[in-house]
């Protein structure tokens, strides 16, 4: 082993290492989220998504104890030795809190799920195979830090398709019924709930096959045209996949153009005004009780009017609510903004669930009979069409979206984000600026709480909670601040990778908050970040 | 034109004519009638407001109207004994001392390191089901000893959350805008909520009942429950240990002096990164403590419960002025009584029916209002320099 | 143009000018010189509706400003730049003049105008975009046009401020120190360009520099600060020669040197 001589001793490392990870491994079943993802199978009957994820905390141990600056055996056997440890550390607390029968304060440490924990083994064995599993596993993190960079993407590319593969089980299989015309292949690819070998195979081979494709693409192609390209290929498949699919998809995807509607409206007040609005959702609600109140079957309602009717109002009222709440409120300066607007939240809600307004808007039981739209006559029941009306006024909003970005509108707000004193100083006109935003981002709000009513077709003052809100600004800071084609992958990936994997919906707020964290530490500008911005931080 | 030509004076006596006519705040209207005086004023005031001032002025004009009138209403319609008053100003004063523990921290740190901690609240949350694990053998010996150690129990779990959080979430964006530590303290916020979820389970774990704690004090007329006035004593009590840190010893010295200025605090030897920790740590004690009292009080908790309490807390630290330390305390007690009384002495008035459920909304009510018309709080920041 | 009278400021216990009064004459550059802390700096925020006066008044052209929000002030015709350059960083060097152009009163449409994609709309954003290239041609950035502003030279960012505030059409610029870091080919070239800055724009010039070289070389009109107070205002000439500048300000040899008595530049067309 090479000694070295400079900086932290290795051994420090492999300890820090190893006793986190073994810690983070607890805290995994702790919390409950091993037993949920032990019961999603990936890979035939052999590897559950609970094993990937205890792997990929070793694998992460082996990471990062293989520092570099110790040689190449040697940053090999630091992985190994502080995956070992992890192992150790782990099992060794699983093994106490089962004698100690925790359950009763713990609900996660069940009997069952300590046991899966433990790879259904007792006391020194489980020890063995928990340290002998995370060893290897730890190894192979070091051996993967130790690869030339595009052999670690492309094995990155093929985990995220064997991933992909597996968790959209339920994409893909109707994928095949409706256009490959076949049970056939959902036999062979897929067995019980996770992949076959021969799925694992074709999985592993696509991943291939995109990487390859990846690398001739970054080599023909410059940004700007990627970008265009990746705008088309994600309209293509935001117009075909529900087409080709079924019913629960076009639902999951409506639910993502919702919010991607939402997403565009908040990032108008967030990412280009920089006002964090964390009362966001009270005008979605506002829109959502307009409409319901303007068109339900309800003895509630104050009209009768279709939807199409009934849409500019709402949307006109969720501005005009912009416009009440923003003007006092938009002279409060930064994180005093963000908790201002969280108040203004809370208080509309306590009013519409409160027995006060109960007799005007349902209070806590809410208003049902929302009919659906018509179009030409004949109301649109299936979720496909009302996907395709919540996806046509989606690209609509995003169009305004993109317009006034590149606008004089957009380059006060980027003025009053960057430096509000200058800004003024400029002649720019703060209250005026940001409540341009703030009611831009209402209006857009109220279109998206419309839309909710109509294709719900009842509404509970359940569904507005500052949930909502946070949706709405995780999307935006995964996807990119600022950047419009990031609230759609950030839509995607949190509002609709979430209703394919159901079983952790428990957990979703759990991976939000993680993924905030992460997101702002690791990459604060977001996955499809705006092409400005991407280039210069 | 060619300027330059006149000699040399100290200032060019010339004053324009508007200007003089207007100039309300100097020598101009002196010996003017004060009917006058106040013309002058009042035209300044409109050569110097924009349509904005004007609509803020409607606003604060009606929020007065509305809250005077929901008060004399309330007092007419007197459904409520002088018993009553009194049980209120306690349970406001218990809640009080809770929301002014909590506040602390969020002054604290905001103090050093002029960001909010959003996750703040459930710091306090988890305090509480910190003290939860060991809550059942400790109660069972029954002393007051034991009460002590729950609370330190408590303490000990959110001093050791709130350090973390400190340094996994907030440190690496100490240089950085203002909305990255927010969202990233947003993020933290989930986690913990979610942690202590899945941890302990969806529904509400109780606390049992506590012999040492359970009864009543006669005062007067009033039944005031044991638990509320040892809750009100021992948050007492922890402020004037924190009154005491801040004010006396080193560390405390070295936290005022960060606070005032970091760079300068920085030169001269204070390391402010071991302050920030220590701050952490403090506020963390501050709400474990709040949150082990809340358990007394109140029996039941749940992971969700850090949300509601924390913006209350943060609405007393703005209330005290943020960075005020003595403020926050006031504020909370003001925020405790404000919610106490709010709904039987503001809405019972207006015939609003089942006043209580809005109680939430009378504390968001006031943050909301503090921050559009007088954010730097009741005594005002102690911070010489603010965020921008 | 500019009429100070009697203006005060104080902060806290701090009084930070007390009584300034003078006036600037249309078309000048006039400079206010003083040691450090004299209040330089705050007088330019009391112009501009930062800071608020405790006492005193403010005139442009004749109205009252003094007490107005900063955005107003701006757009009755006062621009300026920044002691430590202020620019928008993140965005593009023509979007940071684009933005002021476009912050003039009726130079672009509204919002409906602009999300219905009108053409006038297309048309006055066209035009502002000429008008912005044109003037970041006249400092020389038009080939930076498309990059973001932070990742210009320190040179360059001090030019592109003031284009900024060019952009504005004001009447009254303001300067804060346009020449602090910079070396002496560049301050020469800096000095041209202030000097001709009334000619070609049109503009009224207040400045604040520590560089007495350029001051003496373009004033027509020299103010003295010290301590918040306003000890001399008067021709270059007369400043040089007063002896309370010489005592109060800089004192003895150095003094005559940094006033450019041995060497006044000669050469700068006003």
């Amino acid at each position: 082993m090479v000694r070295d001589m400079r900086g932290a001793a290795p051994h420090s490392l492999v300890l820090k290492a190893g006793l986190i990870g073994g810690l983070v491994g607890v805290y995994v079943v702790a919390v409950g989220v091993f037993a949920a993802f032990a019961a999603r199978p990936v890979v035939a009957q052999s590897l559950s998504l609970g094993q990937i994820m205890l792997l990929s905390i070793a694998l992460t141990v082996g990471w990062s104890a293989a520092d570099a600056r110790q040689g190449r055996s040697g940053g090999l056997a630091a992985a190994a030795l502080a995956g070992v440890l992890a192992g150790l550390v782990y099992a060794g607390v699983l093994l106490m809190a089962r004698e100690a029968k925790l359950q009763a304060m713990f609900v996660a440490l069940t009997p069952a799920a300590l046991n899966t924990g433990l790879f259904g083994r007792t006391g020194l064995a489980a020890l063995v195979a928990a340290a002998l599993i995370a060893g290897l596993a730890a190894l192979g993190g070091g051996l993967v830090r130790q690869m030339p960079a595009p052999a670690r993407r492309t094995l990155l590319a093929v985990a995220i398709a064997v991933l992909v593969g597996a968790l959209l089980r339920d994409l893909w299989i109707s994928f095949f019924a409706n256009l490959l015309g076949g049970r056939w292949w959902v036999s062979t690819i897929y067995t019980g709930n996770g992949l076959s070998w021969t799925g694992t195979g074709v999985a592993v081979a696509a991943g291939l096959a995109w990487q390859a494709l990846r690398m001739l693409g970054r080599r023909e192609a410059g940004a700007r045209s990627t970008s265009l390209i990746g705008i088309a290929l994600l309209l293509a498949a935001a117009i075909l996949i529900p087409y080709f699919t079924n019913a629960f998809v076009a639902q999951v995807m409506l639910l993502v153009g919702l919010y991607a509607l939402m997403g565009t409206g908040l990032n108008i007040e967030l990412g280009l005004a920089g006002l964090l609005d964390l009362g966001f959702v009270a005008f979605f609600a506002i829109g959502a009780y307009v409409t319901a109140l303007l068109t339900a079957d309800s003895p509630l309602a104050i009209a009768h009017l279709s939807f199409w009717e009934a849409l500019p109002i709402a949307t006109l009222c969720a501005a005009a609510g912009g416009f009440v709440f923003g003007l006092p409120v938009l002279r409060v300066r930064g994180d005093y903004l963000a908790l201002a607007t969280l108040g203004l939240g809370e208080i509309v809600r306590l009013l519409v669930v409160s027995d006060m307004s109960a007799p005007v808007i349902g209070g806590a039981q809410g208003i049902v009979g929302i009919p659906r739209p018509d179009l030409a006559g004949t109301p649109m029941v299936s979720q496909l069409s009302l996907y395709y009306l919540t996806l046509v006024l989606t690209c609509l909003v995003a169009l305004a979206g993109w317009r006034l970005q590149h606008s004089p509108v957009g380059r006060a707000w980027a003025a009053a984000r960057e430096d509000e004193d200058v800004a003024a100083t400029l002649g720019i006109d703060l209250v005026r600026s940001k409540l341009r935003a703030y009611v831009l981002g209402a209006a857009f709000a109220g279109v998206a709480g419309a839309l909710f009513a109509t294709t719900l077709g009842s509404i509970f003052p359940q569904s507005f909670k500052l949930d909502v809100s946070i949706n709405v600004l995780a999307l935006l800071v995964v996807g990119g601040l600022g950047s419009l084609p990031g609230v759609f992958v950030g839509s995607l990936i949190l509002i609709g990778l979430p209703e394919f994997l159901r079983e952790f919906g428990e957990y979703r707020y759990l991976f939000y908050g993680f993924l905030l964290i992460l997101v702002m530490r690791v990459r604060p500008q977001g996955l499809w970040p705006d092409p400005l911005q991407a280039r210069t931080s | 034109m060619t300027p330059g030509a006149s000699p040399v004076t100290r200032s060019s006596g010339e004053i324009p004519d508007r200007a003089a006519a207007a100039g309300g705040n100097h020598g101009a209207g002196m010996d003017v009638g004060k009917a006058a005086a106040l013309h002058i004023a009042l035209a300044d005031w409109r050569r110097r407001s924009t349509w904005v001032d004007m609509v803020m002025l409607a606003l604060r004009v009606s929020l007065l109207v509305l809250v005077s009138a929901g008060l004399l209403l309330s007092l007419a319609h007197n459904e409520y004994s002088a018993a009553d008053w009194l049980s209120f100003a306690v349970f406001g004063l218990t809640l009080g001392s809770i929301y002014a523990l909590i506040s602390l921290g969020y002054t604290m740190v905001y103090g050093v390191l002029r960001m909010i901690n959003f996750a703040h609240g459930d710091v306090f949350m988890a305090g509480a089901f910190g003290a939860l694990i060991v809550a059942d053998p400790l109660i069972a010996t029954g002393s007051l000893f034991a009460v002590l150690a729950l609370i330190a129990v408590g303490a000990a779990t959110s001093a050791a959350i709130a350090a973390l959080i400190e340094r996994v979430a907030y440190r690496p964006f100490r240089h950085r805008g203002t909305l990255a530590p927010l969202i990233c303290a947003i993020g933290v916020s989930f986690v913990l909520q979610y942690t202590v979820r899945g941890f302990f389970g969806t529904g509400s774990r109780a606390y049992h009942d506590i012999p040492v704690l359970d009864g009543v004090v006669i005062l007067g007329p009033l039944q005031v429950p044991l638990v509320q006035l040892f809750v009100i004593l021992a948050a007492l009590l922890a402020m004037g240990a924190l009154h005491l840190l801040v004010q006396h010893t080193r560390l405390g010295a070295s936290m005022r002096a960060v606070a005032e200025d970091r760079e300068t605090a920085a030169l001269m030897g204070i390391n402010a990164d071991r302050v920030v920790t220590f701050t952490f740590l403090i506020g963390g004690v501050m709400a474990g403590t709040a949150g082990v009292l809340y358990a007394l009080v109140f029996k039941q908790i749940h992971a969700f419960m850090g949300f509601a309490i924390g913006i209350k807390g943060f609405a007393a630290a703005v209330l005290g002025g943020i960075g005020n330390i003595p403020g926050a305390m006031v504020g909370g007690f003001v925020l405790g009584l404000a919610e106490s009384f709010g709904p039987a002495a503001l809405l019972s008035g207006f015939g609003i029916p089942a006043p209580y459920q809005l109680k939430d909304a009378i504390a968001y009510g006031l943050l909301v209002i503090i921050l559009i018309f007088r954010p730097q709080g009741i005594f005002g920041e102690r911070l010489a320099v603010k965020r921008m | 143009m500019l009429v100070l009278d009697e203006v005060s400021i104080r902060f806290g216990g701090v009084q930070a000018l007390s009584g300034v009064s003078f006036r600037v004459a249309d078309g000048a550059i006039h400079s206010v010189i003083g040691p450090n802390g004299a209040g330089k700096t705050t007088l330019f925020n009391a112009i501009t509706g930062v800071a608020r006066l405790s006492a005193g008044t403010v005139s442009l052209a004749g109205a009252r400003i003094d007490g107005q929000p900063p955005h107003v002030i701006s757009r009755q015709g006062i621009a300026r730049t920044f002691q430590n350059v202020r620019l928008f960083g993140s965005i593009s060097v023509l979007d940071n003049v684009l933005v002021a152009e476009e912050a003039r009163p009726g130079s672009v449409p509204g919002l409906l105008a602009t999300l219905a994609c009108l053409p006038s709309a297309r048309r006055a954003e066209q035009a502002a975009r000429e008008e912005a290239m044109r003037l970041l041609a006249d400092v020389g950035l038009a080939d930076a046009a498309g990059r973001a502003a932070r990742t210009l030279s320190y040179g360059d960012q001090r030019r592109l401020e003031i284009a900024r505030a060019l952009a504005t059409r004001p009447k009254l610029l303001l300067l804060d120190e346009p020449a602090a870091g910079m070396n002496p080919q560049e301050m020469a070239r800096l000095t041209d360009f202030i000097a001709g800055l009334p000619a070609r724009f049109g503009v009224t010039i207040l400045l604040i520099e520590h560089q007495m070289r350029l001051v003496m070389g373009i004033s027509d009109r020299v103010t003295v600060l010290e301590y918040g107070r306003c000890i001399v205002d008067g021709t270059p000439d007369e400043v040089r020669a007063h002896p309370e500048v010489l005592r109060a300000y800089l004192g003895g040899r150095t003094a005559t040197r940094a006033l450019g008595l041995e060497a006044a530049p000669s050469g700068v067309s006003t």
